[in-house]
């Protein structure tokens, strides 16, 4: 008799816990991360009576949550892709925007110089032809110095993005690691998955995910181990590695990611970190900006060493021999005595950083700044045998101790002549109408100068717009593709894990007469018990 | 296949951001007339446009220069054909002269005052800038000087040449790539010539007898036609010092005829290939206005159906009915 009861209790129970887990369904219909979860129920034992076997009700058995693993390694890898081209698409398509517009660019700029030369050439003695020349050549070098200030503005904001990502990877690496500890202490006390703790893990890993691509392990006891790169770890169990930042020891302006394990650092560079944010920040800094910036720096000194050269071989309305028309690229440390200046032989091989050039007794010391590396020549013809991808000649003989340092030309280019007296359009002194030297200036318009003597400057401009723009383009279609690829894997991954309403509205009312047909086996078990309890009274 | 609610509620999403996207786009494009907003939009057009803005920056340039250059020799023409007129008449008179009696020939020596006045002033010509276009490279004072008719009397005197000498000084302006074009001359050698086939009667015999002086020449006529010394013979010589001076001026205007019409042909290629990559250049640029104007009615319909399937999906839930 008293089975009845215990059979219609077990019932209400079962129903109890559908309905409890049904409302948290509901419930975290917006969480993100949140995967359905289901109760799953089993009969209990039955009871032998010689009539066979007698059912004894329902058993509550778990509580599950619904995921496919195939499905959520589907979608952190996408995310990683799509962080990573996301990313990389914004920022390379901000210099591509900058590069190949018209009023910030220097194609116009480039042309509005050559053709000021052509002016001074037609009318070298008109005052205005040479003020034009001058305005267009301080102009051409403004712009120069504004493109590079740009792109140096965004290499430090890079910088800046690398340690916040170091920042928030910590973070979200040291909140994986303390969800680790409350999963297996969880699920060591009664053996049943913390479903909620690990829904929540799950969502910090796919934020971590967005900001560095990672792999994950999960170990025996229900924590979970996270490598980025090559297997470097990020979690190991309950504690997290940092990652920080520190200066690339070949390009000081720049920072990278490193991994602090075990007391020694990890170097991560581009190819260690292939997916996520910090991924295709390091990526579009290493294919575009800084190859932009070393264009721009090329540019500059071709036009300044070509230039100059000429202007100085030429001569001024006076016919006073002619000076350097752009800064010398040479910049004197502290007061010199010699004078020295310069022409590109191969750009190809100038150095990122630049150079110091001292005069000792002996001849020059020339050191490498990107890489430290002094040497010493006994002459400035042996430092143009070197192969440096420059030129010196001497203006001025130097004493031991004059020191020059030749870099950031892109940042310093500036006019050097202060008059328009001193625009060099004759190529002899026989008067102010001779235009030869200004007609070699004009020339120089499309002389390949640059790329080791094959391409003009423009040409060269135009070399690194095409060359950001198909970088920018292709990120762009990258990040269409993986913007279609993860809300298809997402789809299909709620597809699976995610609440349905309706779905649940059905369980609610599935739940509800299950109670309320347990409840009614209750009445009539009691109203038997009435029965018997009226009979004896 | 089982949807779950969050995904029913967002599937309208992409569609209704793609077509945003694309309305803001052909927005700006309408807007602006271009159909390349970044150079990323379109990589290999992008270097087809640098390309021909280049080129068209450059031609644009040439056919300023040889604007410059046919302003110029036309200006140097005038010049030379004026002298040319100057000194025909100067010739004539002088042919005459023999045959005229004495009071006739005062007059010749008055008017041939003025043709030396002329033509020295024309060899001080400046251009409208106010650069003397016969001096060479200099081009700030004046080249040519002869203080023959400047005293009391009328003495014969040396002209002094002061500019660049010839070969140099002569100036070129870039007409095509790599193709300059010569723009002023040195008359030094029409002017102050060497012949020996003949003694000037100014110059007379002697160490520099091949050497010969238009102007001394002139002046050696205004001199002595008044008087009655000179003789047939020598006005004949002044006649023919005219005459080869006239004969090296003829080759300057043809060297100035084929300047220009060089500077002509330059230019009618220039201006053509400049057209030609003008049209180019605008075709790759351009927005086709009535097609982006056909698209952006057509993002806006779907966008509309997007928006109106959001509305009328979102609406729907069991939960309405129980």
């Amino acid at each position: 008799m008293s089975g009845i009861l215990g059979i219609a209790v077990t019932g209400l129970q079962a129903a109890q816990a559908g309905i409890r887990t049904t409302e948290h369904n509901i419930a975290n219909v917006n969480t993100a991360g949140y995967r359905r979860q289901e109760v799953t129920f089993s009969a209990t034992q039955p009871q032998y009576t010689g009539m066979g076997y007698f059912g004894t009700g329902v058993a509550t058995d778990a509580v599950r949550r619904i995921y496919n693993q195939f499905l959520d390694n589907e979608v952190l890898q996408n995310q990683a892709q799509l962080s990573r081209h996301s990313t990389y698409a914004t920022q390379a398509g901000q210099i591509d925007k900058m590069l190949g517009d018209g009023g910030s660019g220097l194609s116009s700029a480039l042309d509005a110089f050559f053709d000021a030369a052509n002016e001074l050439a037609n009318d070298p003695t008109s005052n205005a032809a040479r003020q034009n020349f001058m305005s267009s050549g301080s102009n051409l070098a403004a712009r120069i110095n504004s493109l590079d200030g740009k792109l140096r503005n965004m290499r430090d904001s890079t910088n800046a993005d690398i340690s916040t990502l170091a920042d928030r990877v910590n973070t979200l690496s040291s909140q994986i690691a303390s969800l680790n500890v409350s999963v297996a202490q969880a699920e060591a006390v009664n053996g049943r998955p913390a479903n909620d703790l690990r829904d929540q893990r799950d969502q910090l890993l796919a934020e971590l995910n967005k900001l560095v691509n990672v792999t994950t392990l999960e170990q025996g006891d229900g924590m979970v181990n996270v490598f980025i790169g090559s297997g470097q770890a990020l979690v190991v169990g309950n504690s997290a590695n940092s990652m920080s930042t520190t200066l690339d020891p070949s390009d000081t302006s720049s920072r990278i990611p490193v991994l602090n394990v075990a007391g020694s650092t990890v170097q991560l560079d581009s190819r260690l970190v292939s997916g996520g944010e910090l991924g295709g920040i390091l990526a579009q800094r290493e294919e575009v900006l800084i190859p932009a910036l070393d264009d721009l720096n090329r540019i500059a000194m071709g036009l300044a060493g070509s230039v100059n050269a000429l202007h100085r071989a030429g001569y001024d309305y006076t016919g006073t021999a002619g000076v350097d028309f752009f800064s010398n690229p040479l910049v004197a440390q502290g007061t010199v005595t010699g004078a020295l200046e310069m022409t590109v032989s191969n750009d190809l091989l100038l150095d990122r950083q630049g150079y110091q050039i001292t005069a000792t007794a002996g001849g020059y010391d020339v050191t490498v700044l990107s890489t430290g590396v002094t040497t010493s020549y006994a002459s400035v013809a042996a430092v143009n045998a070197a192969g440096l991808g420059f030129n010196l000649s001497v203006t001025t003989a130097p004493v031991p101790g004059d020191t020059w340092i030749m870099g950031d030309y892109a940042r310093n280019i500036s006019m050097a002549l202060t008059s328009t007296t001193q625009v060099a359009a004759a190529g002899s002194t026989g008067g102010p109408g001779d235009n030869t030297n200004a007609l070699a200036l004009a020339q120089l318009r499309n002389d390949d100068i640059l790329n080791n003597g094959t391409i003009s400057f423009s040409e060269t401009y135009a070399q690194t717009i095409s060359r950001t723009a198909s970088l920018a383009s292709n990120a762009d279609l990258s990040r269409s593709a993986y913007t279609a690829l993860v809300e298809q894997s997402t789809a299909d991954q709620l597809s699976a894990s995610g609440v349905n309403l309706d779905e649940e509205a059905v369980n609610l009312i599935k739940f509800q007469q299950a109670y309320q047909a347990s409840a009614k086996a209750i009445q009539v078990a009691s109203s038997l018990f009435d029965e018997l309890i009226g009979v004896l009274r | 296949m089982r949807v779950d609610t969050l995904t029913y509620f967002s599937t309208s999403l992409p569609g209704i951001r793609d077509n945003q996207t694309a309305i803001a786009r052909l927005n700006q494009q309408i807007a602006s007339g271009q159909r390349l907003l970044a150079p990323k939009d379109d990589p290999l057009d992008t270097e087809k446009v640098l390309y021909l803005s280049n080129r068209v920056a450059t031609r644009s340039q040439h056919v300023a220069n040889q604007d410059r250059a046919q302003l110029a020799l036309k200006y140097e023409e005038v010049v030379v054909q004026e002298m040319q007129q100057s000194l025909s008449a100067a010739r004539d008179l002088l042919r005459i002269s023999p045959y005229n009696d004495q009071s006739l020939r005062n007059i010749h020596a008055e008017q041939l005052k003025g043709t030396f006045n002329h033509i020295l002033g024309l060899l001080n010509t400046q251009d409208p800038a106010g650069n003397y276009i016969f001096g060479g490279y200099v081009t700030n004072s004046a080249p040519y000087a002869n203080t023959s008719l400047s005293g009391a009397t009328v003495t014969p005197l040396d002209t002094t040449y002061t500019g660049t000498t010839a070969p140099g000084g002569l100036r070129q302006i870039e007409i095509e790539e790599g193709r300059t074009v010569q723009v002023n001359d040195n008359l030094e050698s029409v002017f102050l010539f060497t012949d020996s086939s003949f003694i000037d009667p100014a110059n007379g015999a002697g160490p520099n007898q091949d050497d010969h002086d238009l102007l001394e020449n002139l002046a050696y006529a205004i001199a002595n036609l008044p008087g009655s010394t000179i003789t047939v013979d020598e006005i004949n010589r002044l006649a023919l010092v005219i005459d080869t001076t006239l004969e090296r001026l003829a080759l300057v205007e043809h060297r100035v005829a084929g300047a220009m019409s060089e500077v002509e042909d330059a230019r009618s290629s220039t201006k053509a290939l400049l057209l030609q990559e003008q049209n180019a250049l605008s075709d790759i640029q351009q927005v086709d206005q009535a097609a982006a104007i056909i698209e952006l009615q057509l993002r806006q319909t779907t966008l509309e159906a997007a928006n109106q399937a959001f509305a009328r999906t979102s609406g729907l839930s069991l939960f309405n009915y129980l």
